[in-house]
């Protein structure tokens, strides 16, 4: 078993192995002599005696042969444990959060061991592709850059649930932890796939172990794979501890005690669920193609010159002009002006029948005027039934609830609203108050009013989040690799920040561009765009504030910059999970041909591109 | 004497088949400009043949590491054609064939000795088993095998090239290119890769060899190329490079002041001279081999690299599990550790053999017998001591008239 040829080696490890036996032979039976004599402090004494010298001549064997693969990994497990059982003395100090975070930080550590060492076994196959993605490994495990990044995670995601403020309803300690460990876990395991492949290629190259390695029967291509399926098979291993990990705390902060019926009520239905959202139509069919009809009807009447004449065809109208009035018509059926009320049809429900739950609407009122105290009053009727707030007296619900205005309400629903075809109908009524009317009132555009029904587990959610997180660092690997094999190491991690950063806040960048500069907008071709922008460009020149045409020229360079670049924004989970809201297979599939084919294929392409053709060796003449 | 033997021998087992050839190949390094900065490689044509030791000698910046990262594929050809097997240089198949060296240590410094040779073994798309069989071999090879554990980055210089030449033979290569192999070796070491090269040698690889240390390079090659300046300056065998043919030398026992004044009187007549009679000393290299094998006989501990075991079968082309080379290095240690007197009488034999005049034999043996057993001068140098037979047939008037 011992692999040292050495004969002394065998003959070494044969009378530890016999000096063991004998130490827990002897030490057992003594014992059990003594114990039937009756003799319990002696039998005591031997144990301990024994124990203690079974313990150092253990530890001595695994000393002696640590370089053996086995004996270290055993090593290594039985250390950690030995130092985990220090959160039993922080139990008897009554320090049990420490224990439990001794404990985390020790289950987390192993089971990242256990895995690397799972993948370092399962890429021992005796190919260059995988013995490329095993050194890489080799490498992660044993490098510090990437370390360090291992145990921060390894330190934080169990210390996060002793963190958050108890005080707080536990919900919303859920949801933080959640959100809170998902980011940890994103931004740990990302910076460090960054590094680590800039790294690794960009040392390779610096201190030429590359020279030995394209030197064997090894493409340029093979390497590169081989240093892509090494950090995305880590990470693999990583992400699925991680997912244990939060799933594990998850579940122990939801057996906290929760502050009321309505809290663990709350955490059970609308945290630690998979739900899906559903929007409102119209009751009937034809209203609004009807209300549509008759507002093109008079925009005609009023300019025929630019709508047409009344009565001709509708599709004459420009496109610009029908999507607005497509949206102004939506934008009126969300709202109610005083007295009016609208009834909203949600359909498809009846998985949310068949999984008998409660469900969740959620309302987002804002008022189109001034309201006393901020708040709106509304009157909601469900299946025609008036709707009832249990924490409100029901004479207070007569003339309806007041609701804070730009905040998000949850009205739990009960799922026998449902009606045999899966249909529920939500009549919204805005009331004439004692004190006069009330402005028109209408609901966020989107999401503003929405219903939730279950459809799935927390815990399917979970792994398809964490598959959401590995697929970002899929593509991250590529990119680190991309730029490490043409640029040096700072100069690479800098460029791979900079498109990680840019990918990851997408949206609030194209958000802050539109406002920072105007550009053309509309239904045109490119050549009438690319027109447009150079005669918005020479006017701005020409005009009295030039540095304008630079912000727009910024701005063109900084949306050409961000069209490069894969939107993360469209691939984050973390804030559908922390609010219980499905992850869908479409959007993992999404992610999967998008940011793990599409993109991790394409910068693949061109970094292998610019490998091919890089001369490796820097001859010094 | 020996030496010259065993060139001899690797020499009649060269072919004509080119196993590396550069026509007109240069380098130009630009700048960041694209301007042109140094032509490193000038127009050069090489052309190494299967089961020669081919030298590559040239002072710093004459262009042997950029040809020889041409020759790899790690640097491309500003103009010219390479060909290694007939294939491109970067050419995965063909790289199968080649095992490689470089000047320095450009290994995994957090893999230890077992997982290095692991790794570029699975490069070569090698099964557990065989890597597994050759891993073994090789370390046991460089000495390395009680120090297996532990990661090359600790291991001392000499340690690395060891490690180095060990996953060059990995896929036991056909053309093994060696960048300074000796460098940062102690003697022993640098007598093992010596003694390795012409073992591969006799069994057909090829080998390209590039160092600065002159008399290794003498030791081994079958032909060198002196470059300078980019461009091959000279080129040819070794024997064609550094023969004297002016000069002749002869190496007999130890000769009274009174048998030398009667050579010269020999010599006189034919209107020569000797220049100089000198007495010849050992070696350093000898001396401190004698000494090292002495202490490992006497088991004296060390930390380092061990003594290193024979040459590994499979680079062999025999059967691993049975045979192992006739001439291991031990054998080779013993036999350098043994009376020096034994091998000079057998080169004087040898020599007096190529002559072929029977009374030389005894006129010699004469001589022995009066003259007390001190090491004679011509031991100094044995390789130049031992004449080519065109040399012997050219003096043999003035010879026979010694006698």
């Amino acid at each position: 078993m011992l692999t040292n040829k050495n004969s002394d080696g065998k003959s070494d490890w044969i009378k530890w192995l016999i000096v063991f036996v004998c130490t827990m032979a002897g030490t057992s039976g003594l014992a059990y002599l003594l114990s039937l004599q009756d003799i319990r402090v002696g039998a005591a004494g031997v144990s301990i005696a024994g124990g203690i010298f079974a313990v150092y001549w253990l530890v001595k064997g695994l000393v002696k042969w640590r370089h053996i693969g086995w004996v270290k990994n055993v090593s290594v497990v039985a250390i950690a444990s030995l130092l985990a059982c220090s959160a039993f003395i922080f139990n008897l100090m009554d320090l049990e959060n420490a224990g439990k975070v001794v404990f985390g930080v020790y289950a987390m550590g192993v089971s990242m061991y256990v895995g690397i060492q799972l993948v370092r076994w399962l890429l021992s196959a005796g190919h260059p592709v995988i013995a490329i993605a095993r050194t890489l490994v080799d490498e992660a495990i044993r490098m510090k850059v990437p370390l360090i990044f291992i145990v921060v995670l390894v330190l934080l995601v169990p210390i996060l649930p002793f963190v958050i403020d108890t005080k707080d309803l536990l919900k919303y300690r859920i949801s933080t932890f959640i959100t809170a460990s998902m980011f940890v876990t994103s931004v740990s395991l990302s910076l460090m796939t960054l590094f680590l492949a800039v790294q690794t290629i960009t040392s390779e190259i610096q201190h030429r172990q590359i020279y030995l390695s394209l030197t064997k029967s090894v493409s340029r291509v093979q390497y590169l794979l081989g240093k892509w399926l090494g950090i995305v098979m880590l990470n693999a291993v990583l992400i699925v501890v991680c997912g244990i990990a939060i799933y594990s705390f998850t579940m122990f902060l939801s057996k906290q005690d929760a502050r009321d019926l309505a809290d663990r009520a709350a955490v059970d239905q609308q945290i630690l669920v998979a739900r899906q959202a559903t929007h409102p139509k119209p009751l009937d069919k034809m209203e609004l193609a009807s209300l549509f009809k008759q507002r093109i009807q008079k925009l005609r009447l009023q300019d025929p010159d630019v709508y047409g004449q009344p009565g001709s065809d509708i599709m004459d109208m420009p496109e610009e002009v029908m999507a607005r009035v497509q949206q102004e018509i939506v934008e009126q059926w969300f709202s109610l002006s005083s007295r009016e009320e609208q009834t909203y049809l949600f359909t498809g429900l009846l998985p949310a029948k068949e999984y008998g739950q409660t469900l969740q609407m959620r309302l987002y009122p804002k008022a189109l005027g001034s309201t006393p105290d901020r708040m709106v009053t509304l009157q909601i009727k469900i299946a025609g039934l008036p709707y009832q707030f249990d924490n409100i007296d029901l004479k207070y619900q007569m003339n309806g609830v007041k609701l804070a205005e730009d905040t998000y309400h949850v009205l739990d629903v009960s799922p026998d609203m449902i009606d045999d075809l899966g249909q529920m109908e939500v009549t919204i009524k805005n009331p004439v108050l004692r004190t006069g009317e009330q402005p028109t009132i209408n609901f966020k555009k989107g999401d503003g009013l929405e219903i939730y029904y279950r459809v799935g587990s927390f815990e399917s959610n979970l792994a398809k989040s964490m598959v959401m997180v590995w697929l970002r660092l899929v593509f991250l690997a590529m990119l680190g690799l991309a730029m490490g094999s043409f640029l040096g190491f700072p100069t690479a991690c800098l460029g791979a920040l900079l498109i990680y950063f840019a990918a990851s806040g997408s949206e609030f960048l194209f958000e802050s561009l539109d406002n920072y500069a105007a550009f053309p907008k509309g239904e045109m071709s490119w050549g009438a765009w690319v027109m447009s922008l150079i005669n918005i460009m020479i006017a701005k020149f020409q005009s009295d504030k030039p540095e304008d045409g630079v912000k727009i020229l910024i701005r063109l360079v900084g949306s050409t910059f961000m069209n490069l670049i894969p939107r993360f924004g469209y691939y984050s989970p973390t804030v559908q999970l922390s609010e219980g809201h499905v992850i869908r297979g479409k959007e993992v599939g999404d992610a999967a041909l998008w940011l793990g084919v599409v993109w991790t294929f394409v910068v693949g392409f061109i970094a292998y591109l610019i490998f091919r053709g890089r001369e490796l060796a820097r001859v010094t003449v | 004497m020996t030496q010259t033997m065993t060139q001899s021998a690797a020499s009649s087992s060269v072919s004509t088949e080119s196993v590396v050839k550069c026509v007109k190949l240069s380098k130009v390094f630009k700048d960041f400009w694209l301007r042109n900065r140094v032509k490193a490689v000038d127009q050069i044509d090489l052309d190494i043949r299967r089961g020669e030791v081919f030298g590559l000698l040239g002072p710093n910046g004459s262009g042997k590491s950029t040809t020889i990262k041409m020759i790899l594929g790690l640097l491309h050809s500003t103009s010219g054609h390479i060909a290694v097997f007939g294939n491109m240089p970067k050419d995965v198949e063909t790289k199968k064939r080649i095992g490689y060296l470089p000047e320095e240590s450009y290994l995994y410094r957090f893999l230890n000795a077992r997982e290095t040779l692991d790794y570029y073994g699975r490069l070569f798309h090698q099964s557990r088993a065989q890597r597994k069989q050759r891993i073994d071999m090789l370390l046991e090879m460089v000495g390395l095998d009680r120090v297996a554990h532990r990661p090359v980055g600790e291991y001392s210089k000499g340690m690395q090239r060891r490690i180095g030449l060990a996953q060059a033979l990995i896929n036991d290569p056909e053309l093994l290119i060696l960048d300074e192999p000796t460098t940062g070796l102690d003697p022993i070491g640098t007598k093992q890769i010596k003694d390795l090269i012409q073992q591969l040698s006799e069994k057909g690889k090829t080998i390209l060899l590039c160092s600065h240390l002159l008399t290794d390079v003498q030791d081994v090659c079958d032909r060198v190329a002196i470059m300078y300046g980019g461009k091959v300056r000279q080129s040819g065998t070794v024997d064609e490079l550094l023969i004297k043919e002016e000069t002749t030398t002869l190496k007999v026992d130890h000769l009274d002041p009174a048998i030398i004044e009667e050579i010269e009187q020999v010599l006189a007549r034919h209107n020569k001279c000797i220049d100089a009679v000198e007495h010849p000393t050992q070696r350093l290299e000898d001396l401190f081999l004698d000494i090292v094998h002495k202490a490992q006989k006497d088991g004296v501990a060390t930390h380092g690299a061990s003594a290193g075991g024979d040459i590994a079968s499979f680079l062999t082309a025999e059967d691993t599990a049975a045979h192992m080379p006739e001439q291991t290095t031990e054998a080779v240690l013993e036999d350098l550790m043994s009376d020096n007197k034994v091998e000079q009488v057998e080169e004087n034999v040898e020599t007096v053999e190529e002559v072929k005049t029977t009374e030389t034999d005894e006129t010699i043996a004469s001589l022995m017998e009066e003259t007390p057993a001190v090491e004679p001068e011509a031991a100094k140098k044995p390789e130049a001591a031992a004449p080519s037979e065109k040399k012997s047939d050219g003096d043999q008037s003035v010879i026979d008239d010694l006698l």
